[in-house]
């Protein structure tokens, strides 16, 4: 090849390494211009560095550093400087030979010194000191400078006469971790103790900015004092120069100094070393202490390819799985967990510090859930039914129903999407089956309060990873909707948080509008669509938020129009249209400020009476009792209508309009004796007698139909103080017998009604505020009252 | 008992540093000889399984041929860059004397003048395809061919190969991917013969 030539490629291959590969195809346009063969050159030697993996980065040395890859016996060749016990290392007087490896030997050395008798272990390195010695002047500092009970000091270094380095350290007579516990035949709770101080110590070193490196249980001496000491701490980055450079040397680290059966998968690849390498390797060590085994099957003889795909390949089987079967069961569960947990492949899923894993050990010794374990409904249901065995009990039922939930969901469902599974099957459990069972109980609000906010954190988490997937969108939006109407649905048993379940019904219709977009015409999507446009829109209607009532109320016509249209034999369909009209109505008389105001809303909910009785006559409840709120509020505007011109045939048509609607209120009740009627039966008197009075001047039979309907509604409201649509209602009813006796002459005994009424309107307003009705509710009860005094 | 070899290569370098090419000529053999024992020892303790560490062969090297309290700093830059060359071709010698007692007759069998093939990872190559690749590299850009000598051959570290070569470590780093990227192709690039009368077929 031309000289020349391959300088060019050369530098033009250096220089698009250095971009981003996402910028790289720019700059190599540019680069490279019309020069088709400069850019096949180059791109062919991106492609090759890109599938290269670790060509060449092993060198044919494989210089393990250690005694372990070369084997136990490894007679390795020994430096002829080492080859006898010198007498003397430095300033320090040699005693004995601790032990020797690959990498060199180690002494126990005294000082030289008669006033200051210390006994220290020296290591020497069989390795030229030239680059060592450098590292070892910047490290030794912060070396030295780490002081804790925990870690083996290290004291000083040097180079002997024959040009090795060497290393002073604080000498630790002790037995290695492994050994000791099997020597003392410590139990798995000992055992755990023991290993928690030796996570206390590699903390502190991490807080130090130090990593250890090469951790393993040779570096772990535990002393006659039961304490454990860790060796060579740093030692591993002084031996490797290249350790100390930026990230690009430490990629490229070639000589690597590993323990391969210790060493975690960054480690053995090359990659950059962290302090979650030492996390994986404090995992191997607690896998060994528990079950006499390594996670792995590596042995030094293997080539660094060998050892490379057992370590970041293998699985490591379950600690439990490899004992016998009287320790089987300790291990099993949180012990698993957390020890592989430790022994994640990815960095990133470990323990982020040795003082997570610590404190997750701590948690199991206690019998606390652990961190270790895949966020899981039946998982912390479970530990905190072993914690509370007797508090459990009353609660055991709603548990029960929210662990069926999360099995069977999450047994279909791949595992990256069990967690998704988990939280939704809890988000539904909670917002379903526990906020109904709370609501049975007296004085649950807080608590209900409580569960609802909960819940939606746990929606609001989801929402984030649905994604595209139809199922769980929807599934996430009929959550909100829930969550919407147990906070605030109108005309509802709910929390009277109208804030809340404005916020979650336009959560709701934000996931069921993109939806709608991406699969038109699904029943599936424009069903719930509607009735959440409808809830919604009631809400506005009840702030006097008009305009957006009636801009949600006409989106909810238009979708149930097209329903209707399509499905023409769905009755549900026709009464969901009929219902949408019906509620535009709603909204427009609560906006009219005038008859002709009114006299629209009548024309809306006459439309909407048409149109299901259009529908045809269906013999189901549903139908019958939407039929019936057809021709209530049809009577309700008429009524207004009358009082506004003084035109008595309004009234006249508004009382025909509710007995048609109590009619048809009591044949349901009487065909569903099952069913609790007694609050539409309440409404319908509430409403007949009212007009009684206007159409006929018939005050017996107004005031008949409102005590019955006052004794439904106050028994309805003491069952349920929660309720504050129960106490609405019971308000709405004294209203209408003030009103009535006022209008019929009694104003004192009208005046009374209506100050009770006000009080209940007062009372509600306070709770929630958002709700502009009950504010509009106390004004017209006070001007009432007002009138009447003023009369009187 | 090395202190005659140990003050002939120390002298020798010296020489060579100064500009004496015909330095090299006498230290190249010292150097081949020196690593050529050294292996065959560590080889001949570890049996024929051993993994050469070529590293410390490097070293130790160093430490017994040249005299540490004369050296001056240069001195360990050259003795690198020839006891690199020189572990290559002690590796590459071996293996292709292994690859002819294989292609033999006869049982492999070891003769204790017999240095055994160092093992390879599986991932690298063939030692005797590198070598010539190595060569042909050689003949273009003889600082990457050094360079790949220093780092795969003698385990040099990058900051070690860099400071031999006198470049900077981001340099040499840029030139390693080079080599590296250069060579594969080399290697794994070469048209597959096919297979003459397959099973079958």
């Amino acid at each position: 090849m031309d000289a020349a030539r391959w300088e060019r490629i050369k530098s033009v291959f250096q220089e698009a390494f250095e971009h981003e590969p996402a910028g790289r195809a720019r700059f190599l346009d540019a680069a490279c211009g019309g020069d088709a063969d400069l850019r096949a050159s180059v791109d062919r030697l991106l492609e090759a560095h890109a599938s290269a993996g670790a060509f060449l980065d092993e060198s044919l040395k494989s210089d393990s550093g250690d005694a372990s890859r070369l084997g136990e016996g490894a007679r390795a060749a020994e430096s002829v400087a080492l080859q006898e016990t010198p007498t003397r290392i430095g300033q320090y007087r040699v005693i004995r030979e601790l032990g020797r490896g690959g990498m060199g030997a180690v002494y126990l050395a005294e000082r030289d010194d008669p006033g200051l008798r210390k006994t220290v272990a020296i290591k020497v390195v069989r390795r030229d000191s030239h680059f060592m010695l450098r590292r070892f002047r910047t490290e030794s500092q912060i070396l030295s400078g780490l002081e804790h009970p925990g870690i083996a000091r290290l004291y000083d270094g040097g180079t002997t006469d024959e040009g090795l380095p060497f290393f002073v350290m604080e000498y630790v007579a002790g037995e290695n971790i492994v050994a000791y516990c099997d020597a003392h035949h410590l139990s798995i709770a000992d055992r755990l103790r023991l290993f928690r101080r030796v996570c206390d110590a590699v903390q502190f070193a991490h807080q130090s900015f130090i990593v250890h490196r090469d951790l393993k249980p040779s570096n772990i001496l535990v002393t006659a004092d039961a304490e454990p000491k860790l060796l060579d701490f740093g030692i591993a980055k002084l031996l490797n120069p290249e350790l100390a450079g930026g990230p690009v040397e430490e990629t490229m680290e070639m000589t690597r100094l590993l323990t391969p059966q210790y060493a975690s998968p960054e480690h053995v690849r090359g990659q950059p070393v962290t302090t979650a390498s030492d996390v994986y390797s404090l995992g191997v060590i607690l896998y060994e202490l528990l079950t006499g085994a390594r996670p792995y099957r590596v042995t030094s003889a293997q080539s660094a390819a060998e050892i490379e795909r057992a370590v970041c390949e293998t699985d490591a089987p379950l600690p439990s799985s490899v004992v016998p079967a009287n320790v089987r069961r300790a291990l099993r569960g949180d012990l698993d967990n957390i020890v592989l947990k430790a022994l994640r492949k990815a960095p990133s899923e470990r323990y982020a510090t040795a003082a997570e894993l610590a404190e997750d050990i701590r948690r199991q010794l206690e019998g606390y859930p652990v961190q270790a374990q895949p966020d899981r409904v039946t998982y912390r249901a479970s530990k905190f039914v072993r914690r509370h065995r007797a508090a459990v009990i009353a609660v055991s039922t709603i548990l029960v129903a929210v662990l069926a939930g999360t099995l069977s969901t999450a047994r279909q469902l791949r595992r990256a999407e069990r967690r998704f599974a988990d939280v939704r099957s809890l988000a539904h459990s909670v917002l379903f089956d526990v906020y109904d069972s709370l609501s049975t109980l007296p004085n649950s609000l807080p608590t209900r309060r409580l569960v609802v906010s909960r819940a939606q954190e746990y929606l609001d988490s989801l929402a984030g990873e649905a994604g595209n997937d139809s199922v769980l969108v929807r599934d996430l939006a009929a959550s909100y909707m829930r969550l919407g109407d147990v906070r605030g649905r109108p005309y509802a048993a709910n929390l009277g948080d109208t804030a809340g379940a404005r916020d979650s019904y336009q959560k709701a219709i934000a996931l069921l509008e993109q939806e709608d977009a991406r699969r038109p015409n699904d029943p599936a999507v424009q069903e719930p669509l509607c009735e959440v446009y409808m809830n919604l829109g009631r809400i506005f209607s009840r702030e006097f938020k008009f305009e957006a009532a009636i801009e949600l109320l006409n989106k909810a016509i238009g979708v149930a129009d097209r329903l209707a249209a399509r499905f023409a034999s769905e009755p549900r369909y026709i009464e969901e249209l009929a219902r949408a009209t019906m509620y535009l109505g709603s909204a427009q008389a609560n906006r009219a400020g005038s008859v002709d105001g009114l006299q629209t809303a009548v024309a809306t909910y006459r439309r909407a009476l048409a149109l299901q009785l259009a529908g045809g006559d269906h013999p189901e409840e549903f139908w019958q009792r939407a039929l019936s709120w057809k021709y209530f509020y049809l009577g309700y505007a008429l009524l207004a209508v009358g009082d506004y011109t003084g035109d008595a045939s309004y009234y006249r048509e508004a009382l025909d309009n509710d007995l048609k609607g109590s009619a048809i209120r009591r044949r349901v009740a009487e065909a569903h004796p099952d069913h609790d009627y007694r609050r539409d039966i309440a409404d319908a008197l509430v409403s007949t007698g009212g007009c009684r009075w206007k159409a006929e001047q018939d005050l017996a039979g107004a005031m008949r139909d409102f005590r019955e309907a006052l004794a439904i509604l106050q028994a309805l409201s003491e069952a349920d103080t929660t309720n504050l649509e129960a106490r609405r209602d019971v308000a709405g009813v004294y209203q209408g017998i003030g009103a009535t006796l006022g209008e019929a002459g009694r104003r004192g005994e009208g005046v009374e009604a209506l100050r009770k009424a006000l009080a209940i309107y007062e009372e509600i307003s306070r709770a929630d505020p958002n709700s502009q009705e009950d504010a509009g509710y106390v004004a017209t009860v006070q001007k009432r009252i007002a009138a009447l005094e003023r009369d009187r | 008992m090395t202190a005659p070899l140990n003050s002939d290569v120390t002298g020798l370098l010296a020489s060579w540093a100064d500009g004496d090419r015909h330095a090299l000529d006498q230290l190249m053999p010292l150097v081949y000889e020196e690593l050529r024992r050294l292996a065959h020892r560590e080889l001949r303790h570890e049996g024929p399984e051993a993994t050469l560490v070529t590293t410390a062969l490097v070293h130790e090297a160093y430490l017994r041929l040249v005299d540490q309290k004369r050296t001056r700093v240069e001195t360990r830059a050259h003795f690198l860059n020839i006891a690199a060359q020189m572990m290559r071709r002690v590796v590459v010698d071996t293996a292709r004397k292994r690859r002819a007692g294989k292609r033999g007759a006869g049982a492999p069998r070891l003769s204790l003048d017999d240095v055994p093939e160092p093992r390879i990872d599986p991932n690298n190559p063939d030692l005797i395809d590198l070598d010539e690749a190595l060569s042909k590299l050689e003949a273009f850009d003889s600082k990457l061919s050094r360079l790949v000598e220093l780092r795969f051959f003698a385990g040099l570290t990058l900051e070690e190969a860099a400071e031999t070569l006198g470049t900077s470590t981001t340099a040499a780093w840029r030139d390693w991917n080079t080599a590296r990227a250069w060579l594969y192709n080399e290697l794994h690039e070469r048209p597959v013969t096919p297979k003459p009368g397959g099973e079958g077929g």
